[in-house]
């Protein structure tokens, strides 16, 4: 493993002292970072949670009213969710599973009714799987209002039995009686604690910058990684590896050398893409430096992997240098690294989860968010997943083809 | 005592056989050389010692350590120095050694000194914080070397160490390796050029087409072409086809070989052959440039034995 290492070290200072790779894998992303951030700058400004919501009322009563006037277009979400009322059930539901709205709320026919009586009712929620963010944020807005409206039903029930039962008013008096209390009541907006820090940080949405210096620097992951993998090609060329074969060198130990060697520095040039586009573009990474620090290696892990498994199916140096950067930008594109990913129809979606660089995004624009470990969870487990899959098969393809 | 003993060795792509059937043996202390064209079998030879490549059939043993069985051992007993210039171009003359001396375990209290007194062996003292892109070819084969005399090795393999090198940087490695041999090390060396060999090499295997055609001292192997001289004659003029014939005809000539703008003849009766040899070129109108004559040597030898030149 010692020297798995020093070879390991020793491809680390060969890179860093070749200038091109100076231009290709720090400036190059850095500039790309600015000028995508600062074009699509204005794009961003209102694209994050604004949630998108199909309303059906068939209640058309006084809870549902408290619902849609109070609360949904109340001063408290009315700049965040934007609803969209209708009349069909079935039209909100398509709109909800075409992800044309995050999701439809639709409330049946007579439920304050219902509710007021001390029955059950039941409000259908449908929600987009592709925004389940936002979806979230909507269904925990109309959780909080039954759970509130339950708390009350059950008080003013227990307070008119109580009033009954002392013959202290008359049955007929109860629906008088219960509208003038539901009237004085403090209003909904104000008894109903939206639980907004379970959809993203709406007070910090991702800038084009943030989004950005993700997508490249998920890409030039690949291009760094790229670099090293290359090497292991010019070693072979060169002779550097049949002379190290001459040496009292396991074999395995050469093949780990180089494959450390190409994530060692593509790490530290995503830390680097990492503290620059902090510390002089304002890049906000997240408060969560452990969360970073993870998603980093399992970024760095799965795309040198990549880098590893292209190069174990190429035959030269130029094959590589050519085939390498293109299978990088197509990535990066399905990825979501060069569009934004959101608003994708299902397909697409589909598609760039088969990317690690649209895992990348995931989980770092949630780190962004201000998410914690628990929620990048996902994204680290498929991201280490692909990384142990591509360097396998990389290790077994150069073992097999006698590159080391 | 035998250091190396080579029994049967073999290698065979396809149908070809790279290497047929060599054994030998070199003897500790010894420089051997091993002399062959282009395409001989050297470098295949000298793999498989280096346990790069596994022999078809055979097996050599280095200090008793077969390289079919357990070429890790025997990789810790040889130092190789290959064809190529196997360096990192990038990094300075004292990262590439620091980088190789680690890869032969050497130990790191010993590694600086190590390094250092193998540079001033090579005259590259003051050079070595310069980076290897920045050395000449010359340079670089000395660092190359150096290399492979890392481990303190028991064997030192060279092939073919001088390739594309300027004669002074030639002579330099050449005398470099001669001193380190009466110092006590063993060295297989290949090559094909002849002048290095009968430098070097006391003990000398001809190699051709990966069989060893003739095994001896420079002295036994002399012999092989007896007391002839070798007479080259550089012409002016075309050569006429039905002259090696003609001059083969000549008393005391054993053999004659037509190039483009020479006639090499190897002679029993030495000088006194020439002047019928420059009469029947007068009579047949070719014009002469210049005449060498040379005492036997090993690429007479080889002449001898193959009908062929070595650098063919």
């Amino acid at each position: 493993m010692k020297k798995a290492w020093h070879i390991a070290w020793k491809d680390v200072k060969l890179r860093a002292r070749d200038p091109s790779s100076f231009i290709v894998l720090l400036l190059m992303p850095l500039v790309l970072i600015f000028i995508l951030g600062s074009v699509f700058q204005s794009g961003f400004q209102d694209t994050p949670f604004k949630v998108p919501v199909a309303f059906v009322d068939q209640d058309r009563g006084e809870l549902s009213s408290i619902l849609k006037n109070e609360v949904l277009k109340g001063p408290e979400l009315s700049g965040m969710i934007i609803l969209k009322e209708l009349d069909s059930p079935e039209e909100a539901r398509n709109m909800a599973i075409e992800g044309k709205v995050a999701c439809a709320i639709i409330l049946p026919q007579g439920m304050s009714e219902e509710i007021l009586k001390g029955k059950t009712a039941t409000i259908l929620l449908v929600g987009d799987p592709e925004q389940s963010i936002k979806a979230g944020v909507a269904k925990n807005i109309v959780e909080q209002f039954a759970l509130e409206t339950a708390r009350r039903s059950v008080i003013l029930s227990t307070a008119a039995d109580q009033l009954l039962s002392r013959s202290l008013i008359q049955p007929s008096e109860i629906n008088g009686l219960v509208s003038s209390w539901m009237e004085n009541a403090p209003a909904a907006e104000n008894l109903i604690e939206i639980r907004k820090n379970t959809a993203p940080d709406q007070n910090r949405p991702s800038s084009a910058m943030d989004y950005y210096a993700v997508g490249m620097g998920a890409m030039y992951l690949l291009f760094a990684a790229n670099y090293g993998a290359k090497s292991i090609l010019e070693e072979k060329r060169r002779g550097t590896t049949i002379r190290l074969l001459t040496m009292p060198v396991e074999p395995f130990a050469i093949l780990s050398g180089k494959l450390m060697g190409i994530a060692l520095f593509t790490l530290l040039q995503f830390l680097l893409i990492i503290l620059f586009s902090s510390f002089v573009y304002g890049v906000n990474w997240g408060s969560s430096i452990f969360g970073i620090a993870l998603m980093a290696l399992a970024s760095v892990f799965a795309m040198s992997g990549l880098g590893a498994l292209l190069a174990s199916f190429l035959r030269t140096e130029g094959q590589v240098a050519s085939i390498g950067p293109a299978v990088a930008i197509i990535l990066a594109f399905l990825g979501g690294g060069m569009i934004t990913i959101y608003g994708w129809p299902g397909w697409a979606v589909l598609i760039s989860r088969l990317t690690p660089n649209r895992w990348i995004l995931e989980g770092f624009l949630s780190l962004m968010q201000g998410n914690g470990i628990r929620e990048i969870t996902l994204p680290l487990s498929v991201l280490g997943g692909m990384g142990l899959f591509f360097f396998s098969i990389a290790g077994l393809r150069m073992r097999w083809r006698g590159d080391v | 005592m035998d250091l190396v003993e080579i029994k049967g060795l073999t290698k065979t792509y396809g149908s070809r056989k790279a290497v047929d059937n060599v054994s030998f043996t070199i003897e500790k202390g010894e420089a051997f050389g091993l002399l062959g064209p282009n395409g001989a079998g050297k470098t295949t030879l000298v793999s498989m010692l280096s346990c790069l490549l596994k022999p078809t059939s055979g097996d050599a043993f280095i200090d008793g350590a077969s390289i079919t069985r357990d070429p890790m051992e025997v990789k810790k007993k040889i130092g190789v120095v290959p064809q190529e210039i196997s360096l990192y171009g990038q990094l300075t003359a004292l990262e590439n050694l620091n980088f190789w001396a680690q890869m032969y375990d050497v130990p790191p209290r010993e590694r600086a000194k190590r390094i250092e007194s193998l540079l001033e062996l090579v005259g590259l003292a003051d050079r070595k914080k310069d980076r290897i892109d920045r050395y000449s070819g010359g340079m670089k084969r000395r660092i190359n070397i150096v290399v492979g005399l890392l481990p303190n090795p028991e064997l030192l393999i060279l092939d073919e160490p001088t390739v594309g090198v300027d004669p002074q940087s030639r002579t330099a490695i050449l005398e470099t390796l001669k001193r380190l041999n009466e110092e006590g090390l063993t060295i297989l060396y290949t090559s094909h050029y002849m002048e290095e060999v009968e430098f070097l090499c006391p003990r000398v295997g001809i190699m051709d087409l990966g069989r060893i055609i003739a095994l001896g001292t420079q002295g036994e192997l002399r012999l092989l072409v007896g007391e002839k001289d070798s007479l080259r004659i550089y012409t002016q003029t075309l050569i006429p086809i039905n002259i090696k014939e003609e001059i083969a005809q000549i008393e005391g000539v054993s053999e004659v070989r037509i190039g483009e703008n020479f006639i090499g003849v190897l002679s029993s009766r030495g000088r006194r052959t020439l002047p019928a040899i420059l009469d029947l070129l007068h009579d047949r109108e070719v014009k002469v440039k210049s005449v060498e004559i040379k005492e036997p040597n090993l690429e007479n030898v080889f002449l001898h034995l193959t009908g062929k030149e070595l650098r063919e």
